[in-house]
């Protein structure tokens, strides 16, 4: 930018100097001319001979001690009539010249100045030549100059040539070149100083931005970009870079508390089996303590076990390497199948089923995979619910043609904890006691449910009815309640 | 060495509790964290084994509450959390030593038993009275080099008494220290244990290193 202001100004500066130079010169020129067609007006032929109406005094001014001017009166042969002064005529010779011809040009004077000439071919103002001798006679100082022979005196031509020293010109053009360096070199000494201002003061925010993010870690990232009286362009960057640290600040902690989930969920049932096989190895002879350890050693292999197979399910959803094998399933009695699986817990909480699904509903879907979404949401609810309560199992119409509800009574479920409810490891209880759930059912239900097309809709209705919507896809339906 | 162990898994409670009490140790149990406050407030403990992930109350804010109330017991988190940050977080809120899930039971024992010495200022696992060697690490006590054949409650006696050396302990303290809420004995049982302890250090020479002071109770020097 800078390189175009200095390129610009230089330019300019340029053009100003050279539309000067050429004025000035024209005036210059202007003068030249002026003096030399008052010159030829006072130039008059009577018969032949060429007056000069211009005494010695007119003459003074090309005498100048200093700064002379010079002139020279010249026929067409190229004999001198008037003046002398300079050398010669020069090129072209005034023998090839017509009546009319001038030019302008550089040389250098007898006194060795830089000077500006004018010539110009004229035919003299013819006069009658009548009382010529009494006008010579009359001496009033006016040059006389026989036309030379061989000249056709009516047709005779002279030549003008007026030069004057340049050095006020030339003094002139420098100052104003001068000039105009200066300002050129003080403006873009101007402009550079404004524009580095102008810059670094619109960059001011940008840097404090810069150093803020800078500063920030994964241990501030509570931290947001401020900065007082943002210029407007900057005022939506800020926005959008706050919203992202919003995001990123909620992946990190949910990443934390994944792995803190992880963490407790597998290091605990494994301490569990090193302390218990300890304990055993060390007191073999206490028999009764070694069973009890056997016992419970058992209990948390089985827990492991359920875990890592979860843990297995998920990774083949997420890497998409889960294979496929859609067959015609009655829904229905798959419902009923994982609430029976569940008749311990039923029991001992008394819950009961209302089972609302219509028989006639079979689906071309992946058994063991469907299975598997059926009995985490059943189990979850059995689990959940509240004693003495329902849990509803009903078929609705849907616009992709059927879908599956399933609803119960909720203990200690806030609005809040609904955006976790698929988090992998993620469970109500930040203590994360008892060992009955890892905290991966409802994640491989919503992999599974990704993975076979089914739209999962999970709602808080009221304060305590937690309702989940399996809605299928229009493929997968053979059989619907109407037929 | 009297602990008390707050761990919400009831297995990890429950082996715990069985394999410090076959080595002496007199251990208390809370599975939740106000039972384990409530423990840590009203009873004295030599150390405290705490889980961080516990229902009722946090570790760190049962620990940071522990801390306010003036309490000094040694604490030893024992955690499933193994970042840098939360062993930090522990030990700025006054814990004295931190432990990963899984672990060995037998490095928890030996950070017991230093957590217990500085307790006590004993830097040095080995306790000398006179010829007899009271090792606080290996539980056993020496002469001349030879094991000295005791009970683990006489050795834990012996101990108690070593570590609080010049300092009269009542039968009271040392039923305190020594037994917890498996057995209800009264301090009958102490008689029993240091009459027996101190026919077993005759037997090697040390007749008169437990002394009695009438109406007050047990000392050594």
């Amino acid at each position: 930018m800078l390189a175009g202001a200095c390129l610009m100004f230089t330019a300019a500066s340029l053009a100003i100097g050279l539309f000067m130079h050429s004025r000035l010169l024209q005036d210059f020129d202007h003068v030249l001319r002026t003096k030399a067609e008052a010159i030829v007006a006072m130039v008059e032929r009577r018969g032949n001979m060429i007056e000069i109406e211009v005494t010695d005094k007119d003459m003074a001014s090309l005498g100048l001690k200093d700064k002379p001017d010079y002139f020279l009166l010249i026929f067409q042969n190229g004999s001198l009539a008037v003046g002398g002064d300079l050398p010669s005529w020069g090129d072209p010779p005034v023998t090839t010249l017509s009546a009319g011809w001038s030019d302008f040009r550089d040389l250098r004077l007898p006194n060795g100045r830089r000077g500006r000439v004018f010539r110009m071919v004229f035919r003299p103002r013819v006069e009658d030549p009548a009382n010529l001798e009494a006008l010579v006679d009359k001496g009033q100082g006016w040059h006389w100059i026989p036309i030379p022979a061989g000249l056709d005196p009516a047709s005779a031509l002279a030549g003008l040539a007026i030069a004057r020293g340049r050095d006020s010109l030339d003094t002139l053009l420098v100052s104003m070149y001068s000039m105009l360096g200066a300002v050129n070199v003080l403006l873009l000494g101007a402009v550079v100083v404004f524009v580095r201002s102008s810059v670094r003061r619109g960059l001011e925010p940008l840097r404090a931005i810069n150093d803020q993010l800078g500063s920030m870690s994964s241990d501030n990232l509570d931290r947001r970009v401020f900065t007082p009286h943002p210029p407007h362009e900057l005022q939506a960057i800020i926005g959008t870079m706050n919203s992202l640290l919003d995001r990123l600040q909620v992946g990190l902690e949910r990443e934390r508390r994944f792995s803190s989930d992880a963490a407790h969920e597998l290091r605990t049932p494994i301490a569990e089996l090193r302390t218990a096989c300890e304990m055993g190895s060390r007191w073999p002879e206490d028999t009764e303590g070694v069973r009890a350890f056997f016992t419970d050693i058992e209990a948390v292999s089985l827990r492991m076990d359920r875990t890592v197979a979860n843990l297995l399910e998920l990774a083949k959803c997420d890497s998409r390497t889960n294979a496929v094998r859609n067959e015609h399933v009655r829904l229905a009695p798959l419902i009923e199948q994982c609430w029976k699986r569940c008749a311990v817990e039923v029991g001992s909480m008394r819950l009961r089923m209302e089972h609302r699904v219509d028989p006639g509903i079979v689906l071309n879907i992946d058994l063991d995979k469907l299975t598997m979404i059926l009995r985490n949401l059943i189990e979850n609810a059995v689990c959940h619910g509240t004693a003495d309560s329902a849990v509803v199992c009903e078929s609705v119409p849907s616009a992709s043609g059927v879908a599956l509800v399933i609803e119960n009574t909720a203990r200690d479920i806030e609005p809040a904890h609904m955006r976790h409810l698929f988090d992998r490891f993620w469970r109500k209880d930040t203590a994360r006691t008892g060992d009955h759930h890892a905290g991966l059912g409802l994640a491989i239900v919503k992999a599974l449910t990704d993975f076979l097309g089914i739209r999962l809709i999970v709602t808080l209705r009221g304060h305590d009815r937690f309702n989940v919507r399996l809605i299928f896809p229009v493929n997968a339906l053979v059989a619907s309640p109407s037929d | 060495m009297k602990v008390l162990v707050i761990e919400d898994s009831p297995k990890l409670l429950r082996s715990l509790g069985y394999g410090l009490r076959k080595l002496g140790h007199s251990v208390e149990l809370a599975a939740d964290g106000r039972e384990g406050l409530d423990h840590a407030r009203l009873g004295e403990y030599d150390v405290i084994v705490l889980d961080l992930m516990l229902p009722g109350m946090d570790g760190l804010a049962l620990l940071r509450k522990l801390r306010e109330l003036g309490k000094r017991t040694h604490v030893l988190i024992l955690s499933a959390r193994d970042r840098v940050e939360d062993r930090i977080r522990g030990l700025q809120l006054g814990a004295d030593d931190y432990m990963i899930k899984p672990f060995s039971f037998d490095e928890l024992v030996a950070r017991l038993n230093t957590l217990v010495r500085r307790r006590y200022e004993a830097k040095n696992p080995e306790l000398r009275l006179g010829s007899l060697v009271v090792n606080t690490a290996t539980r056993c006590a020496l002469r001349d080099g030879k094991t000295v054949e005791m009970t683990p409650g006489e050795y834990a006696i012996l101990e108690y008494l070593t570590l609080n050396r010049g300092r009269v302990l009542s039968k009271e303290q040392i039923l305190t220290t020594l037994h917890d809420d498996q057995s209800c004995p009264g301090c009958g049982v102490v008689e029993v244990m240091v009459c027996n302890l101190r026919r077993k250090l005759a037997a090697v020479g040390e007749e008169s290193i437990v002394k009695t002071r009438r109406g007050y109770g047990y000392y050594v020097d």
